[in-house]
């Protein structure tokens, strides 16, 4: 069983777990709120079983490309690197705030790919210029501050 | 409709239209330059700052590097035999070879003076077009609408570029997310779970640039991809002046090659859901046929950069076309120009050309500068632009979330904007990663609850008696034909066979 047919099978089961819960919660709405999102829900429900059987039975012949742009050959260590980079900065910035954790993010992102520490300070530095110059004082977003410094 | 052209026109050469345009042609440009960051990831993360705009502003900006996006694209085909943008793989077939003989200048600028001179066919095809266009959407009312949205949805079967199953499973969980909030017909707020926030609805910019943006970053973070190296000899024939206005010389001198891949492009534009890459290829075969030295395809005949490079620009008249008039899609980048559209209050379709008609002209005068300035732009400069596209993907990775992430959260300047951006990209990274389509979920999401609430209106109207009156039925027919289309060109396949 490869990892790929496992993920493949467990994202299938995933949106099906989604369709379904959509078609739960419909039959609670009266007709009218309830007839599209049923109209919708079941044959994508549906589509997904027949999707999900195909999968387990590894029907290449109707299955014209499953494989996406990231190459499951990559080592596992990779992926959890990354997931670990990309789930830590939203979760960075709900406690420290955007000014801070994006240029540091930047910064330390760019070094640990051994680029020079020049470069990672200029690039940082371009960050908060973007995020304090153009974001906070010409389009006038107010910047989260974070739950720390709130 | 004349008054209409002179004002949309002025409109777009206004002071307030104008920068902002050259700021969207430098923008597609350079990233058409970059291979893997992709048009579409630009207008997704764009999109959230043209919110203080006025819709012709924000519109041209979209538009601008929509349309310049492929120009630019070709650059990196010819210099490290890697498109750009998808819609450059054909140019690469003999751009590359032409950069290996020395001939990169040449290639170049074949190639960006045949994507200009494209463009502008597009727009001019596009502009004959706008009166034919008016005279049917007249006779749309709701019913026709409805169904007009429906034969959208009936593309997702169609734009789907792999597993038919695949696609239409996006195409209906896209649906389904649209139903999120309080929208549509209905007085009641669904599928909220008691989160505030949702009861505007999924927020679609966010939702837009984490299904686009992030999975480009992750692919960056994943691959660590290194610096692209590149043969110091192509990269030296890339600035020669002289290559360069031999290059533009050759778009007239191979006239036939030019004129075949803008008619295909602008054709192909046309038709929703067949795919710029198709007009591209299409148009590469064709020159090739016309050619009087077909044998030369592929070794570096400046034809074969010619002719895709026409037909990927000229295309871009051709698709606004259904997504205007008819708010159908032409293509994935074309769906997240719709959603810039929505997110302006602006709803293509019938009523856009009926109301907003001057904003249409804009967009198509917008269009032709683009092209045009895009091309002009970039001729000089190709020597020292072209190292753009060596920037390597561990240093785009940071700069391309961080922008992202800003975008994200710069639409209500909520933390749950950026959040909801970061789990559409989880989703959207899924979705390349398994097969399943993020157009298709786009083009479901976008339409769904237009469908549903164009369907509510109709039925209160004149009951289900609707889908008998003579517009309907025909659009009836082209939904039935559309669906069956893959199930048609198999059957058809098989006897060929």
């Amino acid at each position: 069983m490869s990892m790929r047919w496992r993920g493949e099978t467990f994202f299938s089961l995933f949106l099906l777990a989604l369709a379904l819960l959509f078609i739960v919660i419909s039959l609670g709405y009266p007709v009218r709120a309830a007839f599209g999102p049923l109209a919708v829900g079941i044959p994508a429900a549906i589509l997904l079983v027949i999707q999900i059987i195909l999968d387990t039975k590894n029907d290449t012949g109707i299955r014209l490309r499953s494989i996406g742009t990231a190459d499951d050959a990559l080592p596992r260590r990779n992926y959890v690197v990354t997931l670990s980079w990309i789930i830590g900065f939203p979760v960075a910035t709900y406690f420290l705030g955007i000014l801070l954790v994006f240029p540091l993010f930047t910064l330390a992102y760019i070094r640990a790919n051994r680029w020079s520490w020049r470069l990672s300070i200029c690039l940082a530095g371009g960050v908060f210029v973007l995020i304090y110059w153009v974001f906070g004082y010409l389009l006038r977003v107010s910047l989260y501050k974070g739950l720390v410094f709130r | 409709m004349i008054e209409a052209a002179i004002q949309g026109t002025l409109n777009a050469f206004s002071f307030s239209v104008l920068p902002w345009t050259i700021v969207g042609v430098l923008i597609g440009l350079l990233t058409g330059i970059i291979p893997a960051i992709g048009v579409g990831t630009a207008m997704c993360i764009v999109l959230p700052l043209t919110y203080g705009m006025s819709p012709e502003t924000a519109l041209s900006l979209l538009i601008a590097i929509h349309a310049v996006g492929g120009t630019s694209g070709s650059i990196p085909s010819i210099l490290i035999n890697i498109p750009g943008t998808p819609l450059n793989a054909a140019a690469l077939l003999d751009g590359y070879p032409m950069g290996q003989k020395g001939q990169a200048g040449r290639a170049i600028s074949a190639a960006l003076t045949a994507s200009g001179l494209g463009g502008l066919f597009g727009g001019l095809v596009f502009f004959a077009l706008i009166p034919v266009a008016c005279n049917i959407v007249m006779a749309f009312g709701s019913p026709e609408a409805f169904l007009t949205a429906l034969i959208g949805l009936a593309f997702l079967a169609t734009l789907s570029r792999g597993s038919t199953i695949k696609g239409l499973v996006s195409g209906l969980v896209g649906i389904l997310l649209s139903f999120v909030g309080l929208k549509g017909m209905t007085t009641l707020p669904r599928f909220t779970f008691g989160i505030f926030e949702l009861y505007d609805g999924i927020p679609m910019l966010p939702m837009l640039i984490g299904l686009f943006a992030l999975p480009e970053v992750i692919e960056f973070a994943l691959r660590k991809r290194s610096v692209v190296t590149i043969d110091k000899a192509i990269m030296a024939g890339a600035g020669e002046w002289k290559q360069v206005l031999e290059g533009m010389k050759d778009v007239f001198r191979h006239f036939r090659a030019f004129l075949t891949g803008s008619i295909i492009g602008t054709v192909v534009g046309i038709i929703p859901g067949i795919g710029g890459q198709t007009a591209s290829f299409v148009a590469y075969a064709q020159a090739k046929q016309l050619s009087k030295h077909p044998e030369m395809f592929g070794k570096g005949s400046v034809e074969g950069v010619i002719a895709p490079e026409a037909a990927d620009n000229s295309k871009e008249g051709g698709s606004l076309l259904p997504t205007l008039a008819f708010g159908i899609p032409g293509s994935g980048l074309m769906a997240i120009l719709m959603a810039g559209f929505l997110a302006h209050g602006i709803i293509p379709g019938p009523g856009l050309l009926m109301e907003h008609l001057d904003l249409t002209f804009t967009m198509l005068a917008t269009l032709i500068f683009a092209n045009i300035f895009g091309a002009i732009l970039m001729i000089p400069i190709i020597g020292p632009i072209s190292k753009i596209c060596l920037v390597p993907g561990s240093i785009m990775a940071p700069l391309v979330l961080v922008i992202a992430a800003l975008g994200g959260y710069a639409v209500d300047s909520t933390y749950f904007s950026m959040l909801m951006t970061f789990i559409s990209g989880g989703l959207g990274w899924a979705m390349v990663k398994f097969g399943y389509d993020r157009i298709c979920l786009l083009l479901g999401f976008i339409l769904g609850i237009m469908v549903e609430q164009y369907f509510y209106v109709s039925i209160s109207t004149s009951g289900f008696s609707f889908l008998l009156y003579p517009i309907p039925l025909i659009l009836e027919f082209i939904f039935i034909f559309v669906l069956s289309f893959d199930f048609l060109k198999g059957l058809y396949s098989r006897r060929v066979r």
